[in-house]
């Protein structure tokens, strides 16, 4: 698959070609993606992104924010029978993300799966909009916070009135590892009667039975920690061994 | 001796569950441990591993001579005890590979041979009738009872201990599963002799897979009879009215030696 990298706010095209076409107007990055793709953002620093997958499209997104990052917001645009994986790690202070996905073709199929690691106060605003028949999306974000750091995660998804067929799911979990107050409003916004639906939202600490159960097994505390935290974090990214690698790097030295 | 419980009370919430216990476990030894629900079996395994939501108000436990009670319970694990649990936990996200990498690397202090941990892993999957496949899934998710258990004693293999405590391993499994278990469990009893065997059940018919040398009943926190396999197959027939009809008879010594 044809890759393309925005680390920070440079641009690497590796063979490109007509596959997409990117453009800054207004301090907007947008990127027209008309073939199969991966993108991969490093500490991107534009403010806002536009993607616009066309017409049968499968994109494939994975992006990587480590220490402060300035605010975003992020539009997707899906257009009929295209297809977006997102799969976000962030490991942060204080940050805020406005996220909107437009599922505009018909058939159009985005999953949106976020890590968060909080330092500091953070707000992730993330809004489905199902304005086509058969149109699906898939949310899992999963954030941990340390100290008194707070997330607060708002999801909002919308079928409006005759798009029919179509399917919406999330999961949002917040472990504590602090003593922050998060929170999650998992919204949905349903005017269609033929949908699939399923939202759920779970705030918490790792358990004392789960960290006794690999005590028992002569990993200690603050292994069986590791262990949990890279389980909670990972586990749901859709993406390669080497980027795994490197992600259960940062994850280890999380608590440290 | 490799485990020495001597005077042992152990409370939850402040309800005594554990009281003045004592038990003696000679290396190779087999000790089974039968006893109504409430009684305190899954107490002691727990206090043996140092849980922390049990507090040990008197008493002592000693392995191989060590005294444990101040020790954390992931150094009583690397000492070499083992403790196959009633309910295997789930752990969604971290896999069965991950976790018994992380925990068989410590054990052998840091070092680890990937193929040769690669090919034990299978192989004790495949010792227990298990899908190769579940080593890279989610610890315990999905798992029916019986795999439960299976991975316990796959992980039991694979941690190789001095002490190893079935509390209900029997329980959840067929009549297949049990003797695939009882099997793998003789044979690693018999490749190292030394191993010791507390076996929590409530049912004798695990004892006709592993022969035990003492079997015995408890009754309110403690030890009330101890006998050889013959009394797991008299409570078989009688149920624990062995224990009451004994108890009846020393309140009716008692009684008339007052007199």
């Amino acid at each position: 698959m044809n890759k393309i990298e925005v680390v920070s706010n440079n641009l690497i095209l590796n063979d490109a070609g007509d596959i997409i076409s990117t453009y800054v107007n207004n301090d907007i990055l947008t990127i027209d993606c008309k073939s199969d793709i991966k993108l991969i953002f490093i500490n991107n620093i534009y403010k806002d992104v536009v993607i616009n997958v066309l017409d049968n499209v499968a994109l494939n997104i994975l992006e990587i924010k480590k220490e402060d990052s300035l605010d975003s917001n992020y539009k997707y645009i899906l257009n009929e029978n295209s297809k977006v994986i997102i799969n976000k790690f962030y490991y942060s202070g204080e940050y805020s993300e406005n996220v909107n996905i437009d599922l505009n073709g018909y058939n159009s199929d985005a999953t949106f799966n976020l890590s968060v690691a909080s330092f500091g106060n953070q707000k992730y605003n993330i809004n489905i909009y199902h304005n086509n028949k058969k149109t699906i999306s898939n949310v899992f974000n999963h954030g941990i916070t340390f100290g008194d750091s707070v997330i607060d995660f708002i999801i909002n998804g919308t079928v409006k009135k005759g798009m029919n067929d179509s399917i919406l799911n999330q999961d949002n979990k917040i472990m504590i590892m602090g003593n922050g107050k998060s929170s999650i409003e998992p919204n949905l916004f349903i005017e269609d009667d033929v949908i699939e639906a399923r939202h759920g939202a779970s705030i918490g600490k790792f358990s004392e039975e789960e960290l006794f159960y690999l005590e028992t097994r002569g990993i200690s505390r603050e292994i069986g920690y590791e262990l949990l935290i890279k389980g909670f974090l990972l586990n749901h990214l859709i993406i390669e061994d080497d980027v795994l690698e490197e992600l259960e790097g940062i994850v280890c030295s999380l608590r440290r | 001796m490799l485990l020495r419980i001597d005077n042992l009370s152990v409370s939850i919430d402040n309800k005594k569950i554990l009281n003045d216990y004592n038990l003696e476990i000679k290396e190779g030894e087999v000790h089974v441990i039968m006893g109504p629900n409430g009684s305190g079996k899954s107490t002691l395994s727990k206090a043996i591993m140092g849980d922390t939501r049990y507090t040990v108000t008197s008493g002592n436990i000693y392995f191989n001579g060590k005294k444990l009670n101040d020790l954390k319970t992931d150094e009583r694990a690397r000492l070499g005890i083992f403790l196959a649990m009633q309910n295997p936990m789930e752990i969604e996200g971290v896999s069965n590979a991950d976790f018994l990498r992380t925990a068989v690397s410590i054990k052998n202090d840091g070092k680890l041979n990937l193929y040769e941990f690669a090919k034990n892993l299978e192989k004790s999957y495949s010792n227990l009738d298990m899908d190769k496949k579940m080593i890279h899934r989610s610890l315990n998710v999905g798992f029916s009872g019986g795999e439960r258990k299976k991975n316990e004693i796959a992980q039991m293999l694979l941690l190789e201990p001095k002490l190893i405590i079935l509390d209900e391993i029997d329980s959840g499994l067929d009549v297949d599963s049990l003797k695939i278990v009882s099997d793998n469990i003789n044979k690693y009893k018999k490749e190292n002799p030394k191993t010791g065997l507390l076996i929590i059940t409530h049912h004798q018919r695990l004892l006709d897979h592993i022969n035990p040398d003492f079997v015995h009943i408890m009754t309110c926190g403690k030890i009330a009879k101890t006998g050889d396999r013959k009394l797991a197959l008299e409570l078989e027939s009688h149920g624990f009215n062995i224990i009451n009809a004994k108890n009846e008879q020393n309140n009716i010594k008692e009684e008339s030696s007052n007199e």
